[in-house]
């Protein structure tokens, strides 16, 4: 039971696409491939985002919209808080600052340590509220069966 | 909010997933339903009262929280 409420909360969630993209990022942060394979990647990255805007809001399943909304209010609301508490602690702690930067030169891209480290900066805050969003659905579904 | 859903659904002797079909839902949100663990919207009120050819006071029971 426990097993098929995992698989039913990650069909129905968008976990899966959210992997997908952290994991299109990394590749594209190490192996820096050529623009067409970039471009390709963030057109479909569109596509998604605006196919779930519709299905969420355009949806005529009312629980599973309702149940989005909710995971998008938990994303945010954990997502928002942590990153600016991680800012904070990064800004403190010196061997978290020491971590990023050498992290940063592991990439293949060939951009600045400051691109790069703003671009993980990015890749961490939507982390985050994507690990909100997988709680705030897991909580919703939880409740409701 | 408490209603009988599940006893009318039994009496057309239709599924969840038939209900739900007719409502334009997933079987999903009519299991919620059903067990009063989620209160539809009021379009979806309607509908559901016109499914059963009722009102939606003879299927939905707010007194009951």
């Amino acid at each position: 039971m426990k097993r098929r409420f995992v698989i039913f909360v990650a069909l129905k969630s968008p976990i899966a696409a959210y992997i997908a993209i952290a994991l299109g990022v990394a590749y594209i942060w190490i192996f820096a491939p050529p623009f067409l394979i970039t471009a390709t990647f963030v057109g479909l990255c569109i596509m998604w985002s605006a196919w779930t805007f519709i299905s969420v809001f355009r949806g005529t399943d009312e629980l599973n919209s309702a149940g989005a909304r909710y995971a998008l209010a938990i994303a945010s609301s954990i997502g928002v808080p942590l990153s600016i508490a991680f800012v904070m602690l990064m800004i403190a702690v010196p061997l978290i600052q020491d971590t990023i930067e050498s992290t940063a030169a592991l990439g293949k891209s060939g951009l600045s340590p400051t691109t790069i480290g703003f671009g993980l900066g990015v890749v961490f805050t939507t982390t985050l509220q994507c690990v909100g969003c997988a709680i705030g659905y897991t909580l919703w579904w939880r409740s409701k069966r | 909010m408490k209603n009988n859903i599940r006893v009318l659904r039994a009496e057309k002797r239709w599924t969840q997933a038939d209900l739900g079909k007719m409502l334009g839902v997933s079987r999903n949100s009519v299991n919620a339903i059903e067990n009063g663990k989620y209160d539809p919207s009021l379009p979806l009120a309607f509908r559901i009262a016109r499914v059963f050819k009722k009102t939606i006071e003879e299927i939905f029971d707010d007194q009951q929280d």
